[in-house]
């Protein structure tokens, strides 16, 4: 579709000026989505290895947990994990993959997982907590991984509208606009010279 | 209890109550509160959020609405005793929008 431009010199300028941004625009966002996609491939590898391994791990961990809780009172059990004695806090920051935020996390666990007496409690808590101690830095990795892949997601889709906007609409409108206003004007300098011609021919005649 | 430990666990007694024991926050909900918690949550200082997968056709919206932002990050965990896989179906659908094909299940 033409643009609602006036078929003027400076119009002409200006558009070419304009597709010469826009093409080389274009070009960046290419490469910029052909850059996110392989990050998100690498990040799918990633993801899929981890989350099986940690849902793995976490079943296990669960089915244990109920053991425990069947073999032994159930109310032991849960007095002996109501007041944990580790701590689980992350350090929580942020990096940029090709400007898009992701965030970076580090877990850092201290203190002892078992803080209960022994005689009221199953042995399979202590197989289950301790699976869950060696999950947890995987899980909190999985989170880091996945939200990066949530954000690069949305950011190609932004990308890709934004490439097919340039490729289908900006790029050609203004390639056919230059078009017109380079054939107006020359159509406009034909006109001058036949005029021009036409007054010579009147003067001398 | 917000404040203490940077992650929380989302999600019915029986799969926070292990959670509590190795140090993560804990928030039960079940199917009724869980979008009033989730709400809550997003509101506190946790930076990472794991829920229960069972939960994830109800909070779908919610997270939707919240997607471009970082923290707290809600991650889908496996339920006690169910195998929904909403988990791979969240991570399936981000991969199929990011690159228009699913690729997740291809084998390397």
């Amino acid at each position: 579709m033409r643009l609602n431009v006036n078929a003027t010199r400076m119009e002409l300028l200006k558009l070419r000026r304009r597709l010469a941004i826009a093409e080389r625009g274009y070009k960046l966002l290419k490469d910029k989505l052909e850059e996110l996609m392989r990050n998100v491939y690498s990040l799918v590898d990633e993801i899929r290895d981890m989350r099986r391994e940690v849902e793995a791990s976490l079943r296990k961990a669960s089915a244990r947990y109920a053991l425990a809780k069947a073999q032994r009172d159930p109310k032991a059990t849960d007095i002996a994990t109501s007041l944990p004695a580790v701590k689980l806090s992350i350090e929580a920051g942020t990096r940029r993959i090709l400007n898009v935020k992701v965030p970076i996390f580090k877990p850092k666990l201290q203190g002892r997982i078992r803080c209960y007496g022994f005689l009221e409690t199953s042995g399979e808590l202590d197989l289950a907590l301790q699976s869950l101690y060696a999950v947890l830095e995987k899980m909190v990795l999985l989170a880091e991984k996945e939200k990066a892949l949530e954000l690069l997601a949305s950011e190609i889709e932004r990308t890709r509208r934004r490439v097919n906007a340039l490729e289908y609409v900006v790029i050609p409108n203004t390639a056919e606009t230059i078009s017109f206003i380079k054939l107006k004007l020359s159509e406009m300098e034909r006109g001058n010279l036949t005029r021009l011609m036409r007054i010579k021919e009147i003067i001398r005649g | 209890m917000p404040g203490l430990t940077e992650i929380c666990i989302l999600g019915p007694r029986e799969l926070t109550e292990p959670f509590r024991a190795v140090g993560l926050g804990e928030a039960r909900a079940d199917e009724s509160s869980v979008l009033e918690k989730a709400r809550e949550l997003a509101l506190s200082n946790y930076k990472i959020v794991f829920y229960a997968e069972g939960f994830y056709p109800l909070l779908r919206d919610f997270l939707l609405k919240r997607k471009g932002r970082m923290f707290p990050t809600f991650v889908p965990i496996p339920s006690v005793g169910e195998e929904e896989r909403y988990a791979m179906q969240r991570v399936r659908e981000l991969i199929k929008k990011a690159i228009g094909v699913d690729v997740y299940l291809e084998v390397k």
